[in-house]
């Protein structure tokens, strides 16, 4: 048995033993409310609240490819039936079915206070009543009019269907055979809404097993391809993705790991050794976040145990400077001071960001703080202990020597390509940054363009411009909402915008309420009318008593408040239209078909209604995540400030922190120029990333700042250490996820970079 | 109470509900005595005409067009007069669209209890499968194989809140006539002339 492998063994039990125990009191969130900072804007809160939305949490937008036209239609008719059948959906869409919305009892009972405005001059008027008279009889000679007869001896006018048609979408799918089609009609679509409260990660990925198992066990099903969009589908294909993701990363680590511990040193083993470090630092992080945080986001996760990852530089820099002896705690002892440096000023490099107003940043700031603290811990203390002898290193001495003399011959190349570099960025300076929120979301690209699809094929595409309304109460809302229709109206008149929802389309103020209820026939007057248009015709005198009751009851009825609404199913319909802030109420009225955006943000400015303002939230979106990216900048000159500092105060000597921070700008700067150069927008991971790289650089510049008799040994050692972490971050920027493929880039050519700068300007290669 | 089709058909519904067996003068038949008799239809084209007597009405809807049957389980309801209605029962779906107006909507059967009723037991009968019937209707059969009559009373809640009873008469594999009393008193008659055969 090799010496420490008993040893080896307690350690890796007890850091499972921590890292079950940490792992049972994580709570993860995987939801965009990461780049969002602590105090939202009256404006940003509008995509917060999208994006929180229950019920848009739980929407499930569904395509069926494949077959025929008539299988498909088949299928998303017994799909659909399948879906509702379930319990685990309340509202199941495709075009198909007889029933009204949830809700709808409650607005027919009170069908004159709600809904579109009606004027009293028409609605009652003995023309109108004899002609809708003659549409009805017509009606009960089709099926469908079976279906509604029932409404027909209270509603002979059709007051109902206008109610319906409110709710209805502003746009409808094409139709197939009854069947929601996409426009090129070959897909049927579905829209399903679940009916759970809670959308943690578990239950969204239950729910989406639940729909491709029902769709499993229909008939021909397999003949068909089923496509899932919307929240709970790219959740968990995001997820799956990192996993799938992760796991081939991690196979490929493994595998370049195994190669080094058995290849370079001729010991397995190590290949546990060599990671424990960083499984110490990441539980650490892990930790430390859960704790001040209370809980972890997942893209801290993935991001954070990313940059632990140069973690695994801290074994592979005391087993390489163990050549002498094979001694490994000698060595530990021996390279502490600049190994301690190097950690230092890498966490100083992250300890900014944990005081950002961004909780995001915040997040991976401690997460790498106190992970590789730890991890640099571990390698210096636990590590030998574990291995304490190594009697094989990689790279014979006569390789070194070359690769040192070559790398001397690199300082113009280097200094010629940072300008090269800064030109690129100076010509490219207003492209180069990412302000498109998706690209900071770990959702797959495509799963983000099949959801564009099937919503554009919904005829529900991302609402972008609205006007938000704010008032003390509901009813100042609602009121202001009613100012603001008339200029609705002329804007759509004018075709400056295709349509509008608001709250007051479907419930009025009080105030007009009782206008309409004002405008409402007495019921001798209206008795009159009705008995008018009925004579003549094969309807009963007395068909629509229930009529001329109802409306006698709606002429008293107490008007129909939100929060009268609120408790039923009706309610609903409209809570998601009046959104309670701070001091009052806002409500949004989404605009869809604009020509020009500007004219109508001017004409909205110019009627001056109080408590109205044009939104765009594609601009706010971009604002923000600008901000998000700004405020990272700004962190990313702090963290480079205090590495000063500190280098300072650890090197003590001016010409040696030159020495060390030079290789690191020059890579950092030709990092971003590779990037600005192959068009590959900036966005806030690039920046992080390349904090990491001006980590590794100063931790390669320290150590080839140590005294030149040791040249060939920490020569040895960095490109030990360089070509690890390189090619573990290559292989990543292979990776689908936009954030692990920005940083697998970044690192990998950035250290890459930062080894050539530093060998290139190091003392011993003169 | 002069010629009133309303309590014309609520005397009809009256003498079959208390009297079943008054109403038919004919001797029971058995359940599978029944599914011999009612084997199934060929595919085949027939006349038919409707008539709906409504609460609403002073006079009855009157419905004129022609039915199409295609084994198994579909058929084809063509209203021609007052106006054009296409009606498709594919299994449990149903098409409906009103050319004239340029609508078209598709649902399960079972979302209306009236059309389920209606659909469900000319379904079921013209494929020959008079025991399906069970499923959602109490049955009862009188007559003999050349001119029977079937009594279905809802055995489901929903079903029965909107539907009475159905009659349905025919000879052999045929239909002749289905009789659907609603709860709020509104009749339907559907009368179906000599069969094409295809």
């Amino acid at each position: 048995m090799k010496p420490g492998a008993g040893r080896s063994v307690v350690a890796l039990a007890i850091v499972g033993a921590i890292g079950w125990i940490v792992a049972s009191q994580l709570e993860f969130r995987a939801d965009l409310s990461f780049i969002f900072p602590d105090e939202v804007s009256e404006r940003t809160r509008f995509l917060t609240d999208r994006l929180s939305d229950r019920s848009a949490q739980g929407t499930f937008l569904i395509g069926i490819e494949g077959g025929g036209e008539e299988g498909r239609q088949r299928l998303s008719l017994e799909f659909a039936r399948a879906l509702g059948a379930s319990g685990s959906f309340d509202r199941v869409a495709n075009g198909a079915g007889v029933v009204t919305p949830d809700g709808f009892e409650y607005l027919f009972e009170n069908r004159y206070l709600l809904g579109p405005g009606w004027n009293p001059d028409e609605e009652f008027s003995p023309s109108f009543i004899a002609e809708s008279l003659r549409r009805g009889l017509a009606l009960l000679a089709t099926s469908p009019g079976q279906l509604l007869r029932r409404y027909l001896p209270a509603d002979p006018t059709g007051r109902g269907r206008a109610i319906l048609a409110a709710l209805s979408p502003a746009s409808r799918p094409a139709s197939q055979g009854g069947v929601w089609v996409s426009r090129d009609g070959g897909r049927a679509l579905i829209v399903a809404r679940a009916r759970t409260e809670k959308f943690d990660l578990d239950r969204q990925s239950a729910l989406l097993d639940e729909v491709e198992q029902l769709f499993a066990q229909l008939p021909g099903a397999d003949s068909h391809e089923l496509l899932i969009a919307g929240p709970p589908g790219f959740a968990v294909a995001t997820r799956d993705r990192i996993e799938g993701d992760v796991r081939i990363l991690s196979g490929v680590s493994f595998l370049l790991i195994l190669l080094l511990a058995w290849g370079g040193f001729r010991r397995p083993m190590l290949l546990i050794l060599l990671g424990l470090p960083m499984g110490i630092g990441v539980l650490a992080g892990l930790a430390a976040v859960q704790a001040v945080f209370g809980f972890v986001h997942g893209i801290t996760l993935a991001f954070g145990a990313c940059l632990v990852g140069i973690a695994i530089d801290y074994p592979l820099h005391v087993l390489a400077h163990a050549a002498r002896d094979g001694d490994t705690a000698q060595s530990a002892r021996a390279i502490w001071p600049t190994l301690r440096l190097s950690a230092i000023t890498t966490v100083a490099a992250f300890v900014p960001f944990m005081l950002a107003d961004f909780p995001g940043l915040a997040q991976i700031g401690l997460f790498v703080a106190a992970g590789l603290v730890a991890a640099v811990l571990s390698g210096r203390f636990l590590f030998p202990l574990l291995c304490p002898a190594v009697t094989h290193l990689p790279l014979s001495d006569s390789v070194v020597e070359r690769v040192r003399r070559l790398a001397a011959k690199l300082r113009f190349p280097l200094i010629l390509l940072t300008f090269a570099a800064l030109v690129v960025l100076a010509l490219r300076w207003d492209a180069v940054w990412e302000t498109d929120l998706l690209a900071l979301s770990p959702i797959p690209r495509d799963m983000v363009a099949l959801d564009r699809d099937l919503r554009s094929d919904l005829g529900a595409p991302d609402v972008r411009y609205l006007i938000a309304v704010r008032g003390e109460s509901t009813e100042e809302v609602l009121v202001r909402q009613e100012k603001l229709r008339p200029l609705l109206r002329s804007l759509s008149a004018g075709e400056r915008i295709a349509s509008w929802r608001m709250a007051a389309d479907l419930l009025p103020s009080v105030a007009e309420q009782r206008r309409r209820q004002a405008g409402l026939p007495a019921n001798d007057d209206l008795r009159r009318r009705l008995a008018d248009a009925v004579a003549g015709t094969a309807f009963r005198s007395d068909a629509f008593d229930p009529f001329l009751a109802d409306v006698e009851r709606m002429r008293a009825a107490p008007p129909v408040t939100f929060d009268s609404m609120a408790g039923s199913e009706a309610g609903d319909l409209i809570e998601p239209w009046l959104s309670p802030r701070p001091g009052g109420f806002t409500g949004v009225v989404m605009l869809s078909g604009l020509g020009d955006p500007g004219i109508v943000a001017t004409a909205i400015g110019e009627a001056a209604i109080t408590g109205a303002e044009f939104v765009d939230l594609k601009h706010e979106t971009e604002r923000l995540v600008q901000s998000f990216l700004d405020s990272s900048i700004l962190w990313l000159l702090g963290s480079l400030l205090v590495v000063q500092i500190v280098l300072y105060s650890g090197l003590r000597r001016v010409a040696a922190v030159t020495r060390v921070m030079g290789p690191v700008l020059i890579s950092v700067t030709a990092t971003l120029g590779l990037l600005a150069a192959l068009g590959i927008p900036i966005s806030v991971f690039h920046i992080l990333s390349l904090i990491l790289v001006a980590g590794l650089g100063m931790d390669y510049g320290l150590f080839f700042s140590r005294h030149g008799d040791e040249g060939t040994v920490t020569f040895r050692a960095t490109i030990l250490c360089n070509l690890t972490t390189a090619s573990v971050f290559f292989v990543m920027a292979f990776s689908s996820i936009p954030i692990l493929h920005g940083i697998g880039l970044t690192v990998a050519a950035g250290s890459f970079l930062a080894l050539v700068a530093s060998a290139a300007f190091a003392r011993f290669t003169e | 109470m002069r010629n009133n089709p309303i309590a014309i058909s609520g005397f009809l519904f009256f003498l079959i509900t208390v009297f079943p067996s008054l109403a038919s003068e004919q001797a029971p038949i058995s359940p599978d005595r029944l599914s011999e008799i009612i084997t199934g239809a060929p595919d085949h084209r027939a006349e038919f005409s409707e008539e709906r007597r409504l609460v609403l009405l002073t006079e009855p809807v009157r419905l004129q067009g022609t039915l199409l049957f295609r084994a198994p389980g579909r058929f084809e309801k063509h209203t021609l007069s007052p106006q054009r209605e296409d009606l498709v029962v594919d299994g449990e779906w149903v098409t409906v669209s009103l050319p004239d107006q340029n609508t078209e909507m598709r649902f399960n059967m079972t979302d209306d209890p009236l059309l389920h009723g209606l659909l469900f037991s000319l379904q079921s009968l013209l494929n020959g499968e008079p025991g399906r019937l069970a499923a959602i209707f109490t049955v009862e059969a009188w007559g003999d194989a050349t001119a029977w009559t079937l009594r279905l009373k809802p055995s489901g809640r929903e079903l029965a809140e909107r539907v009475q009873v159905m009659r349905v008469t025919g000879e052999t594999h045929w239909i002749r006539t289905i009789e659907l009393w609603e709860t709020t008193g509104d009749y339907l008659i559907m009368t179906i002339g000599s069969e094409v055969t295809e």
